[in-house]
């Protein structure tokens, strides 16, 4: 530094002639960015002792080692500037001069010195001072996804150059670059502003609508490029025809027209038209239909995004591709033209727009095809840059959300007498459809409306189907309403018997003793309201009487049926050993009554053969009976019980021959006595009189 | 003896302390949120997008080479309806960002049976608690180092909440 100090104190102190000069000495351009370049131009009179020229961040280098004299010198262009390149810059000159093309690495301010000597007056000098600025800042915002389903999330990535602070909406002040995950649940602006030390700056408008740009508070020179945005292909692969025409972008009367759609006729879409700017160029037409079907091309924006590519039926391709940003038009689909491109304006404004004013700024849309083959348009965009002035970058992103789509109903009755209210409300939706679908009915009923009720009654039995379906942003959501109508149902007894349904009611609450719940049931069907069946079956429940019920599993067999409150049965046999027997309603076997048996002449009853007979003379008793334990026979000085009346435990007999009596010597009495196997008696009795003797008197 | 004159000063007082205890008690109130105002709708601008908070002016800390290199990896916004998201997974040694763009106020806090362990900002049972009312356009950051799933809450209506699931 002080070495340069001396050197140009010393070219000052030098005598300077009258005759010959310095016309002129000058940087252009002038100021310059950073790692810009600017050119020293020079102009010298009568110079005949040469020229040599030092300053910058190479003052030492040239002024020790590169010293140029200029012999002879010529008016504006140096004869050793003519011969390395002219004086058109860059200047390409050998060795270490080459770095004029790179001091320019910093902001600040650097004089260089022209030094020229007259042998007629000595040293001449002209001193230009070139101003290094700092570059303006950049920044800019991607999001990975845009737009996102309703609940989603997205990586927003953001990035910026020569700034000092960069701040996102809605997310706050950040590093100069890095990504995050946001998940908005509506359109939301992640717009990035930088700042920086230098100067100049740019705002970008990339989304479609309206806003409001605030012209820096000073400035040089502000230049606003205008992009409309870009046709939508078209498509009659699915009965649609004509897309999207785009929308028109705007800056302070400078209009970019969108494009048209590839439409009707299956041609191209006509580019849009552009006016108010000092550079006005009309959009690219899309390309026809071609003969085989595919569709054609999107036009491409003047200086803007390229158009998509048409759809290539023998590829299987059916969509056309989306056209590239800014502007670009979309290509055609199956059987489909591509969109005509947004328009291209720009001017530059010095001094004309008021620091500090607001100017309105219209971004088109970009259009889409409704058939969905049809490549989408791309949105317009307006981009501002300014030199000096207000050292700030905007780049706009905004981050769009999709619908949400909300339906309810007010009940959920079957009854189809009842009214309810259908209620559908929705959330980031441009536009929402609401379908009602009754059975048996073709066509179904619609309202639209992003929010919305419809009271109603639905008298159809049958399930009624209602749905909402909501678009915004280029998606979609649907909910869905099921409304299930039925006849009336019955209700008996505290229980509610749907429609066409059955239930079981009784007679009586308490089933009788012995007898089960269903003995006494009836089921009972319920149509439109009304049970079939007998009134008389009015309880919806019923319980039992406990009771044992004795039945004959067959002859032999007892079967005990026991019987709880809650009508459980259990059941044990028990087997009867002959001759006894089962008798219903019996817990214990039954033994037959006795009987007597017929033997030939004799009955089986008590009897006495000869049933007279002589004084000391005898009798033959006779008894045959069956199902007895026991008999006793007796009479006079006889008496025969158990094995002696011939039993055998459940029968008694005399024998064939009878018991033969003792000597009867009056008129004797035989009784018998059995004890039945059932317990009963059996009684009789049999006489045996004396036969009388006659004497004769 | 004239009586009046002193039952009228105790009259005085007692409704300059009824006055005094009404003031502090809706302040003490207000301070835990127990009647915290319901947040208003979201200003939208004329293109349905919401209306972001002005910036704050520049903090030094704000400027781009100070910022931490690490950064955020999960933004949570909070509106007039709530956090956005209202759920979010990370890893552990991640850091989410809570940014108030509402037009009221938030206090991020640990909420639930289940609170971010050791507090360490000395300002309530757990480190997750940003200690203090943030503004609209403010934001606080807070870096999990633990796993598993922590549920937060505006402190000023904890009606409000909304969890994030650390995972390894």
């Amino acid at each position: 530094m002080k070495k340069s100090f001396l050197t140009i104190l010393f070219f000052l102190l030098l005598p300077q002639s009258a005759f010959a000069g310095i016309d002129s000495f000058y940087a252009s351009p002038n100021p310059v960015m950073v790692n810009g370049y600017s050119v020293l131009y020079w102009n010298i009179t009568n110079i005949d002792g040469g020229c040599y020229l030092y300053g910058g961040q190479f003052t030492d280098y040239i002024t020790q080692d590169t010293p140029y004299y200029l012999y002879n010198g010529t008016p504006s262009c140096p004869v050793w500037r003519q011969q390395y390149g002219g004086c058109s810059e860059p200047p390409t000159w050998p060795g270490a001069q080459n770095d004029w093309t790179n001091w320019l690495y910093s902001p600040g301010d650097y004089p260089y010195t022209l030094g020229c000597y007259s042998s007629s007056d000595g040293w001449h000098y002209a001193r230009a001072t070139v101003t290094v600025l700092a570059p303006p800042p950049t920044c800019s915002v991607t999001l990975t996804t845009n737009p996102i389903p309703y609940g989603s999330s997205t990586t927003l990535t953001w990035s910026s150059t020569d700034a000092t602070t960069m701040y996102i909406n809605n997310i706050g002040y950040v590093s100069a670059s890095d990504s995050t995950i946001v998940g908005p649940l509506a359109a939301t602006d992640y717009s990035c502003t930088a700042t920086g030390s230098g100067s100049g700056g740019s705002q970008t408008y990339t989304s479609a609508g309206t806003f409001s740009f605030t012209v820096p508070s000073s400035y040089d020179t502000l230049t606003a490029s205008v992009w409309g945005g870009g046709g939508s292909g078209s498509s009659f692969l699915s009965g649609q025809g004509q897309g999207g025409n785009a929308g028109a972008s705007s800056f302070n009367g400078m209009v970019s027209a969108g494009g048209g759609s590839g439409g009707n006729g299956l041609s191209g879409g006509t580019g849009g038209s552009a006016s108010g700017g000092s550079v006005n160029i009309n959009g690219s037409a899309g390309a026809d239909m071609s003969d085989s079907g595919d569709g054609g091309a999107g036009g491409s924006a003047p200086s803007g995004g390229a158009g998509g590519g048409g759809s290539n039926m023998a590829g299987g391709i059916n969509s056309g591709s989306p056209g590239g940003v800014p502007g670009g038009a979309g290509g055609g689909g199956g059987r489909g033209a591509g969109g005509g491109s947004g328009a291209y304006a720009d001017k530059a404004y010095v001094g004309t727009l008021a620091a500090g004013s607001s100017v309105t700024v219209v971004v088109g849309s970009g259009g889409t095809d409704p058939s969905g083959y049809g490549g989408a348009g791309a949105v317009g965009r307006v981009s501002i840059s300014w030199t000096g002035g207000t050292s700030s970058a905007s780049q706009q992103a905004i981050l769009n959300v999709g619908p949400n789509a909300v339906l309810s109903q007010s009940t959920s009755s079957t009854d189809p007498s009842t009214s309810y209210t259908i209620t559908w409300s929705s959330s980031n939706a441009s536009a929402c459809t609401v379908y009602a679908k009754s059975p048996g009915v073709a066509t179904s009923t619609q309202w639209t409306g992003i929010s919305g009720s419809q009271a109603t009654t639905s008298a159809i039995v049958g399930t009624h189907t209602w749905q909402t379906y909501c678009t915004g942003s280029g998606l979609n959501s649907s909910a869905y309403v099921i409304h299930t109508v039925a006849n009336a149902s019955c209700t008996l007894d505290g229980t509610t018997v749907p429609d066409g349904s059955s239930a079981t009611f009784y007679s009586a609450q308490t089933a009788p003793g012995g007898s089960v719940c269903s003995s006494i049931s009836q089921t009972r069907t319920c149509s439109n309201g009304t049970l079939s069946g007998s009134s008389s079956y009015q309880y919806a429940s019923c319980s039992c009487t406990p009771a044992t019920v004795y039945t004959c599993v067959d002859s032999q067999t007892i079967a005990s049926t026991t019987t709880t409150t809650t009508c459980a049965t259990a059941t044990t046999n028990t087997s009867c050993v002959a001759p006894s027997f089962c008798s219903a309603g019996s817990p214990t076997c039954n033994y037959p009554a006795p009987s007597f048996t017929q033997s030939g002449s004799y009955s089986g009853h008590l009897q006495t053969r000869p049933r007279v007979v002589s004084k000391g003379g005898t009798t033959r008793v006779f008894w045959n009976i069956v199902n007895v334990s026991d008999c006793t026979v007796s009479g006079g000085d006889d008496n025969w019980s158990g094995a002696g009346a011939g039993c055998d435990g459940t029968a008694c007999t005399s024998g064939s021959p009878g018991k033969t009596s003792s000597a009867i010597n009056q008129r004797t009495r035989f009784t018998l006595s059995c004890t039945g196997l059932d317990d009963s008696s059996i009684y009789e009795a049999a006489t045996v009189d004396i036969a009388p003797v006659f004497r004769e008197r | 003896m004239n009586v009046t004159r002193p039952l009228l000063w105790l009259a005085v007082l007692l409704g300059l302390l009824i006055t005094l205890l009404v003031v502090a008690g809706d302040m003490a109130m207000k301070n835990i949120g127990m009647f915290a105002p319901r947040q208003a709708e979201q200003p939208l601008d004329q293109n349905g997008v919401r209306i972001p908070p002005p910036p704050p002016a520049p903090r030094p800390e704000d400027m781009t080479a100070a910022q931490n290199p690490k950064g955020f990896q999960l933004l949570v916004s909070y509106v007039n309806t709530g956090f956005e998201p209202r759920e979010g997974t990370i890893k552990v040694d991640d850091t989410v960002r809570f940014v108030n763009n509402s037009t009221g106020q938030v206090w991020i806090a640990a909420s639930g049976s289940s609170l971010y362990p050791a507090a360490q900002n000395g300002c309530g049972s757990s480190a997750l608690d940003s200690c203090r009312a943030l503004d609209p356009g403010e934001s606080w950051e807070f870096t999990f180092t633990k796993k598993g799933s922590w549920r937060f809450a505006n402190n000023l209506d904890k009606s409000v909440d909304g969890v994030i699931v650390v995972v390894q």
